[in-house]
């Protein structure tokens, strides 16, 4: 039981640490925390209904299972990376300095507007992701865990190791730290910092889309207010390893899934959803950097 | 005029690239029919933008649309005066007298109207209390709460639970509602003391949440998702509150009070440090604001009205259930704010009329109600984050006129935080 | 090779700059002397493009640039060490001057690269051992060192350099200087704003004396040392 919920909750996990890492991005750069990142991610997961409807439909995915699978990821990945892009342009940008209420309140405004263009577009019922990887898994000390589990798990990883690689050894990616930590100073050294805000807000919808693309495949369906819940827990995550710092996200991510896995299973399943606000409201107020964060939260 | 010429090349790449743009975002979710024409549509309104800066009467249109969205209104009977001391005065006097001059219109009105009109117009006075009581935090304090709803649910169940289980009178949960709704609000404010803005927003947002979760679920006391049934209307002596226009009166009454109290609390001291610290809370520190009592307070009076609003909500339907306290409920109390102006009461009650109405109005359109909420926040933070009838005030500080200041703001900023 | 002419610039409705027109030549090296507050930093930010001009014009290379972005002036060959250094604090050493490097689209060619980096630790030795710690864990001195060594690695033809001596010690200010000078040496056009303006003017061909966003003087370098009224305010004599 008890590791069945452990496997459980780092499965979970692993999703919100994948959006928790667009948070903190975008944080680390703009110190704007980007609502509509939940919705980013629900639209991942609408994505990959659709795109595997059209996938089967062509019947790809009864010939060559993996390669539609991977394709339902690009596809993903692709559309949330273009509405990430609009939606810094649309509402963010003009907004750059501003007063620091006007981005969040346009945020609000985003993550509204695109919960109810899905919800007009798709209708309210649930869609179903037909069980495409089959149910059956590994026994293991008493727990079982699931082949979908493990690529989870797997693909996560690997994301986030693809991530760090990233922002640690390209061009790019140090391009993005220097931002971060100087962006007046960024410009001075010849960074466009406008392409790179940009490019954050594209490879957080990327992580978020995979985020989605999973959970439809663990969950079996997707509806439009999941980017919701997802969204404040993935943030909650954020701060929990301390926003602005991604290993901190990654840690920050895991830790939540398992102490709703856990919390779920121990204490009480109605309240399941209590734990991450009441976790959020904890690390506010007794350690607002978090577990990994350097920084101090609350700026001058 | 020169610029004009060259513009048009220089962008033409865009005109053709946004709606095309546009139109591959949609189709996986409209299909591929609405994205041809999302992308047509966009090519029209573009060829109209065009028209428009090309023509030659364009200058012309502009000041007309300038004097209409005069930041603020009022201000054209105040200028007539002339300049002088004489002025101001003059302007203060002016907006007493529309002011009492509405106020009689909004008593006389429903003289005119069926109940229908009534209900819609009673339950934009209950807005108004709502986005007024909000306007507080955000508007004035500077302090953006996402849950604020959750005070007018507390006032709603407050009355709900007196009513059903102690016959508790509506006139004496009144107070009781909004008293109890103004101490979880001063709660709340002691937790999230020490966030910054951002912080405050998601933490007041899992409040909303919580109290949400606990309506639906407490099922021994709040009747989970069926909520309360058969709770008492108002009466006074032998006469019941019954018909729809006597709850206008009886809105109407509340909302001048509270317009009135807010107007005053403005103006005072209290406000004044409110605003000192909604522009700069450590400058405000420094100046000697308690800014940890400022805040709580802010949070508690908000909350208070929100409290008052609810037990008017439950004593009008005589029915509460959690699905009336949502997020999204907080969310368009939000847009009343914004859209009519942070921190302006007459903007507030203009907001929150014309998100009331205007829906009605638009019955086709009812299912793009939120999807025309959310556009019109983030339209209005782009284009006029003043709102309608804005706060001078508040319009320098949401809108630097250049980013020359934010520059200069950044360079202090450094300073402060490499020392 | 840079003109200003009649630049206005302001932080809101305050003007900083009234009206400022100058010039550099090729291989000169410019000081610009000035109180706190008379508008040197920005200057140079309205140089970098950072700040909009309000009115009038700056030329490049016979190019207009101030209505350009930072980057692009840039990688056109302007770049600047800051005010207060500005290293980026998390950064190791060795990517703060990749970052240096970043306008001029360097893919990191191990090769190039290194021969470049050879190039700065002359100047710079100390820069070599410091290469793998992060740059907020330098000595002041040591920070403006690679601030200035950052801003090279851009190749600029023309150089600018904020207050470089400011909260240093003594010997440490007479080696950036000497550092200096051999940049200029090597083909590096160089603006220096000082306050330390017997150092700077020592240095310099040419001088302009800033004051409350107005040049109220400006001559050789020589020339300025010697006039009274500067000796006066600027160097604390008479």
């Amino acid at each position: 039981m008890f590791i069945q919920q452990i496997i459980n909750g780092l499965t979970l996990g692993s999703v919100y640490a994948l959006i928790a890492l667009g948070y903190t991005m975008v944080y680390g750069i703009l110190q704007l925390i980007n609502f509509a990142h939940g919705e980013i991610y629900m639209i991942g997961a609408y994505m990959a209904v659709i795109a595997l409807g059209v996938l089967t439909a062509t019947g790809l995915t009864a010939v060559n299972l993996p390669l539609s699978i991977f394709l339902v990821f690009i596809i993903s990945g692709l559309f949330c990376g273009a509405y990430g892009l609009t939606l810094e342009r649309i509402a963010y940008r003009p907004l750059r300095h501003a007063h620091r209420l006007s981005p969040l309140i346009s945020a609000i405004g985003m993550s509204i507007f695109l919960q109810n263009y899905v919800m007009l577009t798709q209708d309210t019922v649930d869609k179903v992701f037909p069980h495409i990887i089959p149910a059956t898994g590994l026994e293991l000390a008493g727990a079982s865990i699931s082949y979908l589990q493990i690529f989870i798990l797997a693909a996560s990883f690997i994301l986030m190791t693809a991530l760090h690689l990233f922002i640690k050894k390209t061009r790019l990616g140090k391009a993005m730290r220097a931002t971060s930590q100087d962006s007046r100073m960024a410009s001075l050294v010849g960074i466009n910092v406008d392409s790179v805000i940009a490019v954050t807000f594209v490879i957080g919808s990327i992580l978020a889309a995979a985020a989605g693309v999973m959970v439809a495949m663990y969950y079996g369906s997707v509806n439009f207010f999941i980017g919701y819940s997802a969204g404040i827990k993935a943030f909650t995550a954020a701060v929990l390893g301390g926003i602005g710092n991604i290993p901190g996200a990654m840690l920050g991510g895991l830790l939540l899934g398992l102490v709703e896995g856990l919390g779920a299973s121990y204490i009480s399943s109605e309240y399941k959803d209590v734990f991450a606000f009441l976790i959020l409201i904890l690390v506010l107020i007794f350690r607002p950097t978090g577990l990994l964060g350097e920084r101090v939260g609350e700026k001058v | 005029m020169a610029v004009a010429a060259i513009m048009p090349q220089k962008n033409l790449l865009k005109y053709i690239f946004i709606p095309f743009w546009f139109g591959f975002l949609v189709f996986p979710f409209t299909g591929i029919k609405s994205a041809i024409f999302l992308s047509l549509a966009i090519i029209s309104g573009e060829a109209v933008f065009y028209g428009i800066t090309r023509l030659e009467a364009t200058a012309r249109v502009k000041k007309i649309l300038k004097l209409i969205f005069r930041p603020h209104i009022l201000q054209l009977f105040g200028k007539k005066g002339g300049g002088g001391l004489s002025a101001g005065s003059l302007k203060g006097r002016n907006i007493i007298l529309a002011s009492i001059g509405f106020a009689a219109l909004l008593v006389i009105l429903p003289v005119f109207l069926n109940n229908y009109y009534i209900d819609v117009l009673t339950l934009a006075g209950l807005y108004a209390v709502l986005a007024l009581g909000l306007n507080i935090s955000v508007g004035l304090a500077g302090l953006l709460d996402l849950g604020y709803i959750a005070f007018y649910a507390i006032g709603a169940y407050t009355y709900a639970l007196l009513s059903t289980k102690l016959g508790v009178s509506f006139w004496l949960a009144l107070p009781i509602g909004g008293f109890f709704a103004a101490g979880i609000g001063f709660m709340l404010g002691i937790i999230t003391l020490r966030l910054r803005g951002d912080y405050l927003a998601i933490v007041t947002l899992g409040f909303i949440q919580i109290v949400h979760l606990v309506l639906n679920n407490w099922d021994g006391l709040t009747g989970g998702p069926n909520g309360i049934l058969g709770i008492a209307r108002p009466s006074l002596a032998s006469f019941k509150f019954s018909q729809p226009i006597h709850f206008y009166y009886l809105i109407l009454g509340i909302a001048l009070l509270t317009a009135i109290v807010i107007n005053r609390l403005n103006n005072s001291r209290i406000g004044r440090a409110w605003i000192a610290m909604r522009e700069d809370e450590i400058a405000a520190e420094a100046m000697g604001i308690d800014t940890t009592k400022m805040k709580c307070l802010a949070f508690s009076i908000g909350a208070f009205w929100a409290g008052i609003a609810g037990v008017f909500f439950a004593g009008k339907f005589a029915f509460v259930s959690p699905e009336s306290f949502t997020f999204f409920e907080s969310v368009f109390v939000l847009a009343m704010v914004v859209l009519g102006g942070m921190g302006s009461i007459p903007g507030v009650i203009a907001g929150a009329t014309i998100l009331i109405i205007l829906p009605e109005i638009l019955r086709g359109f009812a299912s793009y109600r939120m999807l025309i909420f959310g556009a019109v926040l983030v339209a209005m933070m782009v284009f006029r984050p003043q709102g309608l009838i804005g706060s001078q005030r508040r319009k320098i500080e949401l809108h630097p006129e250049d980013e020359k200041i934010y520059v200069q703001e950044m360079e202090s900023l450094y300073e402060v935080e490499h020392r | 090779m840079l003109k200003l002419n009649n630049i206005y610039a302001s932080y809101g409705n305050i003007d900083v700059l009234k009206g400022i027109s100058m010039e550099i030549a090729r291989n000169e090296i410019v000081a610009i002397i000035g109180a706190n507050g008379a508008g040197k930093s920005t200057m140079l930010n309205t140089i970098s493009g950072i700040l909009r001009a309000k009115q009038g014009s700056i030329e490049f290379l016979g190019k207009n640039i101030d209505n350009l972005p930072p980057h692009t002036i840039v990688e056109m060959g302007i770049s600047q060490a800051p005010e207060g250094r500005r290293i980026f604090p998390q950064l190791t050493v060795m990517e703060n001057l990749e970052m240096g490097a970043y306008s001029r689209n360097f893919k990191f060619q191990i090769s190039n690269f290194k021969s470049e980096l050879e190039k700065i630790f002359q100047y710079f030795p100390i820069l070599k051992e410091r290469l793998k710690q992060t740059g907020g864990t330098l000595s002041g001195g040591e920070q403006q060192m690679l601030a200035i060594a950052r801003a090279l690695m851009a190749r600029p033809k023309l150089l600018l350099l904020d207050e470089p001596s400011l909260g240093l010690a003594p010997m440490m200010v007479e080696k950036i200087f000497e550092i200096i000078e051999k940049i200029n040496k090597e083909g590096v056009t160089v603006m220096l704003v000082e306050q330390n303006a017997n150092a700077a003017l020592m240095l310099a061909n040419k001088g302009y004396v800033l004051e409350t966003g107005m040049f109220v003087m400006h001559d050789d370098a020589g020339a300025l040392l010697k006039s009274p009224q500067l000796r006066a305010a600027y160097l604390g004599e008479g």
